[in-house]
């Protein structure tokens, strides 16, 4: 027990090393003014002889002390008083480092959750991605291709994963479930053990499901939800699309789905797709994409070798995966099979959101450095406003490495604050991101819950800007010379250091304020632009889950019915069927083709086909340039259709569209469609359409043809239902009556307001807008006190110099001018470098810029513009304040 | 005064400051050999020092509490608070049997260092 017997005579023994060091000085003074000195010189060589008195008790101190952390603990408590005997810079500091960490936070929880987290599985580094893409399309494998490739691939074990929609009746009401199909093999491929019950095999994976009918494992947030975590739940039978299926098991809290952002609510087995889809199942046509492969590598396997694997095998298995070769050897030629690596599962909001959250993260970074160089400017006032304190500090003893090191510690104490402040502040707005990326119809789930990896990320940039921030403050502290700085006392001009950092800072605002108007100008270019449609006062409805056991003949019996039904509504002004609604990530294209005046053959493979109700165009408010509507005549007679104008001039270049005749082609090769002038297939053009944008704001709009929707045609019905209406809400109301109604086995339509699909078409652009243009009011208010503070600091020490100008004759202008261009040299450096930034930004920004460039000339003047107010405002209060002085009060002072 | 001046003080050589350097540990040695003789208190300690070296070995008096402490908490020495011959109160410091074997064996190695550098340092033979 010799260190307990140490810490309770310490504190005794430290108070002995003084009493005995000053005996020895006073032994020695005596000694030497016995030996004749006078006694004042005797003091003084007594001290020399002894060295620095204080330094040496300390060391002497330190011998008893376990050597670091105490002294550490003592510097700490001391760090801590300084710093509370100045709150509004702590303050400052902090809030200014929460800011910057605040920000990178949010961005890195998103960036990790969307582009770097792995599937909350066992070893999902194992795990690899087979793809059937063409370039930035890709949709998922098509059943027979996971079949095929299942047999063929020796290199891994694959699996298989198909989102659907299902309905649950219970109670007599109907529900939709969002959830997801898997191959039987899916929990041992994906090592997925449930957290509840256990899971489906393979044997489970057959039609009917087994003995015991179709198995199903909840998710964990709808058993929750929906059963109230009722762990009695094991056993219960679910009326799933009218099929009984038994609960087997809860899927895990982490696991929502292998496609990012998805959430299943619901697992069933592949087999299971004949009960959702009897007539047309997808499980074996080759011509739906719709599954996610997912494959574990076999012991000792590599991607390197699956790739060499499947390039071996693609050809087979292109072939066997369609014996008909019109799909994969024809429509989706261009499509190759390939495999990627699989520990992220797929994610479409990775591939969205990509270059969005990079040039974010880039935008956040220069945030950061902003906070970065700011703490730096306060540091450094801070340092210079305690110069006189160091050197008396460095007088009475302390070390050159003691001073260093405690303002250090100053900064990092802040640091660690400013980070704790900053978690919080990011992890608020990380929420608040999610909830935007959200706003759509489907449900986000991404989980932004606060995890090591970016809580160490905060840390390292907290730390780390705490310390560059720090470094040169701290050094200028140590460099203190006690005999210069304690003669110079407060009174004479010092030059202020850090002028030079008001050039990084108005070089990093300019390039974050041009990143906002890029991105903003974006956001109004397509915000203003002219769609095609009028959303305002328009419903959509959208029937994902009709009673699958109703025959077609009489489902679209009952959509005419609901249509009848909805135009002797009052309030109801139109209302029509559509079979592929806009702005809603859907994709359709179809062939046509049409002999111009001059016989030349005008083939179009991407025509956007809509098969509508007359009403349409009065409930979309898409406007008819030339012709005429659709009347009830044409529902018998031939086929009528009415082209968008863009497609009118594809087929019939220079000519009126209006009685000219378009067929619908098919075939294999532009040569077979190009025998498709038959009148089966006939078209009359009755009239032609404005164009409108039906995939995207951001890319030109799609050539449309437009026909009257039969059972009977090509163009059948769409499942959704367009409705224009004064009073949306009671519309909505009047829709969902009517539907259950008229199918009370269906379930109730999902509605949503067009003018809501329109904002959730810009979702990206108002992520990006919001938050550059909040980066960018940051940045400026950040550069507008740095600079103000230079500037205030500046006429504060020169206000003497200023008294004396004045009294000597100056002009109160000449004051003004001397305040006004002290530091116009660094502000127009700053620009400068801001500019050649901004180039960079430009392009890396390239790719999210629409309707606007990176070479834009009012861009860069508008940010200069901005830029330049934000530091005439800064500079107006500091210069007021100088030509108000007082030359008698100022010399007065002295 | 002003910087470059004292600046340039620093750098000159000073053949005082060079007499000063000893090896790491050499101050124990003497200490503990001082002390070995006869119990007395830092002050008597450092002018017993500078009086056996003839001046030539001018340690900075302070330096030797550090040193103390030192050796207090390895136990080579002991202290107590005494009554000095000038009547003074002081802390005397005496060596334990523990010091007594550390002197030793660091004597003996110190000699053993010097024997090799003397070595070193004598003409060439051829």
């Amino acid at each position: 027990m010799n260190w307990f017997k140490q810490i309770v005579s310490r504190r005794k023994m430290t108070g002995d090393l003084s009493e005995e060091m000053q005996q020895h000085l006073d032994e020695k003074i005596e000694a030497l003014v016995a030996s004749g000195m006078p006694r004042e010189e005797a003091v003084h060589a007594a001290r020399r002889a002894f060295g620095n008195a204080t330094l040496l008790e300390q060391r002497s101190r330190e011998v008893w002390m376990w050597p670091w952390i105490e002294s550490l603990w003592a510097d700490v408590k001391f760090a801590l008083r300084q710093l509370r005997k100045s709150p509004g810079f702590t303050a400052t500091v902090i809030l200014t480092l929460a800011l910057g960490i605040g920000a990178n936070t949010a961005i890195f929880s998103l960036t990790y959750a969307i582009l770097l987290q792995s599937l909350p599985v066992a070893n999902p580094n194992r795990l690899v991605r087979y793809t059937f893409s063409n370039g930035s399309s890709d949709f998922g494998l098509s059943g027979p291709s996971y079949d095929e490739l299942r047999r063929r691939v020796t290199v891994a074990n694959l699996m298989a994963w198909g989102s659907e929609v299902f309905t649950r009746t219970s109670k007599g009401q109907v529900k939709e479930i969002h959830g997801a199909l898997m191959s039987g093999n899916g929990f041992a491929v994906l090592q997925l053990q449930p957290a509840l019950g256990r899971s489906f095999g393979e044997q489970d994976d057959v039609l009917g499901g087994g003995p015991h009918g179709y198995q199903a494992l909840l998710g964990y947030d709808y058993w929750k939800n929906a059963f109230q975590a009722n762990p009695n739940v094991l056993g219960r039978t679910l009326t799933i699309n009218g099929r009984a299926v038994t609960v087997i098991g809860v899927l895990p809290r982490q696991f929502g789905s292998v496609n990012r952002g998805g959430t299943a609510d619901l697992v069933l087995p592949l087999a299971f797709d004949e009960v959702l889809h009897p007539r047309h199942p997808r499980r074996h046509a080759p011509n739906y994409l719709w599954l996610t492969v997912l494959g574990r590598l076999r012991t000792g396997q590599s991607l390197q070798a699956a790739k060499s694997n499947l390039a071996a095998i693609a050809p087979q298995v292109r072939k066997a995966a369609d014996p008909t070769h019109i799909f994969l050897d024809g429509f989706f030629k261009p499509f190759q099979y390939g495999v990627v690596d699989g520990r992220m599962g797929s994610s479409n909001l990775a591939t969205t959101y990509r270059q969005p959250l990079l040039v974010l993260e880039l935008l956040a970074g220069l945030l950061l450095a902003l906070c970065c160089v700011n703490l730096a400017l306060l540091l450094l006032a801070r340092s210079s406003a305690r110069s006189h304190e160091f050197a008396v500090r460095s007088a009475l003893g302390a070390s050159r490495a003691t001073l260093f090191g405690h303002v250090l510690l100053e900064v990092l104490l802040l640091g660690c604050a400013g980070m704790l402040a900053g978690l919080l502040l990011g992890w608020l707005l990380a929420h608040s991101l999610v909830a935007l990326l959200a706003d759509g119809a489907t449900a986000v789930r991404i989980d932004v819950a606060p995890n090591l990896v970016v809580f160490g990320c905060a840390t390292a940039a907290a730390l780390l800007t705490a310390l560059v921030a720090g470094l040169f403050p701290a050094i200028l502290a140590s460099r203190t010379m006690p005999a210069m700085d304690l003669k110079q006392a407060q009174t004479t001009t010092k030059k202020i250091s850090g002028t030079w950092i008001v050039s990084i800072q108005i070089a990093l605002s300019l390039v974050l304020t041009a990143s906002a108007f890029w991105l903003g100008s974006t956001f109004l270019h397509l915000f203003l632009k002219n769609s095609g449609f009028q959303p305002k006062h328009v419903v959509f409805a959208e029937f994902h889950a009709w009673d699958t056991k109703i025959p077609p003949a009489q489902v679209a019996q009952q959509k005419l019915e609901i249509l009848a039904r909805l135009e002797h509504t009052p309030g109801i002004q139109a209302a029509t069927w559509m079979t592929v609604p806009p702005l809603d990530r859907w994709w359709a294209s179809s062939s046509y083709i049409a002999r111009d005046r001059h016989g030349a053959v005008h083939l179009d493979m991407e025509i956007w086909p809509e098969g509508v109700n007359a009403d349409y165009f009065a409930a979309l408010g898409t406007r008819i340039l030339e012709g005429r509507n659709f009347i009830q005549q044409d529902k018998g007679a031939g086929a009528a259709c009415i082209l968008s104008a863009s497609a009118a001039a594809k087929f019939f270049p220079g000519e009126d569209a209006l009685g000219k005749t378009i067929y619908s082609a098919s075939g294999d090769s532009p040569q077979e469609m190009a025998k498709s002038f038959d009148a089966k297939n006939a078209c009359r053009v009755i009239g032609v359409a404005q164009d409108a944008h039906f995939s995207s704001l951001k890319t030109a709009p799609q050539r449309t043809v437009y026909q009257l929707a039969r059972p009977d045609k090509p163009i059948g019905f769409g499942m959704t239902l367009v409705v224009r209406a004064a009073d949306t809400a009671s519309a909505i109301r009047e829709i969902r009556s009517i539907a259950h109604n008229v199918s009370p086995t269906s379930a109730a339509p999902e509605t949503r307001l067009f003018t809501e699909m329109v904002d959730a078409s810009l979702r990206q652009e108002r992520l990006l807008v919001r938050l550059s243009l909040g980066f960018s009011a940051l940045a400026l208010l950040l550069t507008g006190v740095g600079l103000f503070g230079i500037l205030a600091r500046r006429v504060t020490e020169r206000t003497r110099e200023i008294g004396i100008r004045m009294a000597f004759g100056a002009p109160r202008s000449a004051v003004l001018r001397m305040v006004l261009f002290s530091t116009a040299v660094q502000v127009c450096a700053g620009i400068v470098l801001g500019m050649a930034c901004t180039v960079f930004m430009g392009r890396a920004m390239h790719g999210l810029l629409y309707g606007t460039n990176a070479g834009s000339l009012w861009i860069y003047l508008a940010s200069v513009a901005a830029i330049m107010l934000i530091c005439m405002l800064a500079v107006f209060i500091p210069a007021r304040r100088a030509v108000s002085v007082d030359p008698m009060q100022a010399l007065r002072a002295e | 005064m002003t910087q470059k001046s004292q600046k340039s003080q620093k750098t000159k050589f000073d053949p005082k400051s060079a007499a000063r350097d000893l090896f790491p540990g050499a101050l124990e040695i003497m200490v503990l050999q001082t002390l070995h003789w006869r119990p007395m208190h830092g002050y008597a300690l450092v002018q017993h020092i500078q009086q056996r070296s003839r001046d030539l070995l001018q340690v900075e008096e302070g330096s030797l509490y550090p040193a103390l402490q030192r050796m207090l908490k390895e136990g080579l020495v002991e202290a107590e608070w005494t009554i000095s011959p000038t009547n003074r109160r002081v802390r005397t410091y005496s060596i334990t049997p523990a010091g007594a074997k550390h002197l030793q064996r660091e004597v003996s190695r110190f000699e053993q260092m010097l024997e090799g550098i003397s070595l070193v340092l004598a003409p060439d033979p051829s």
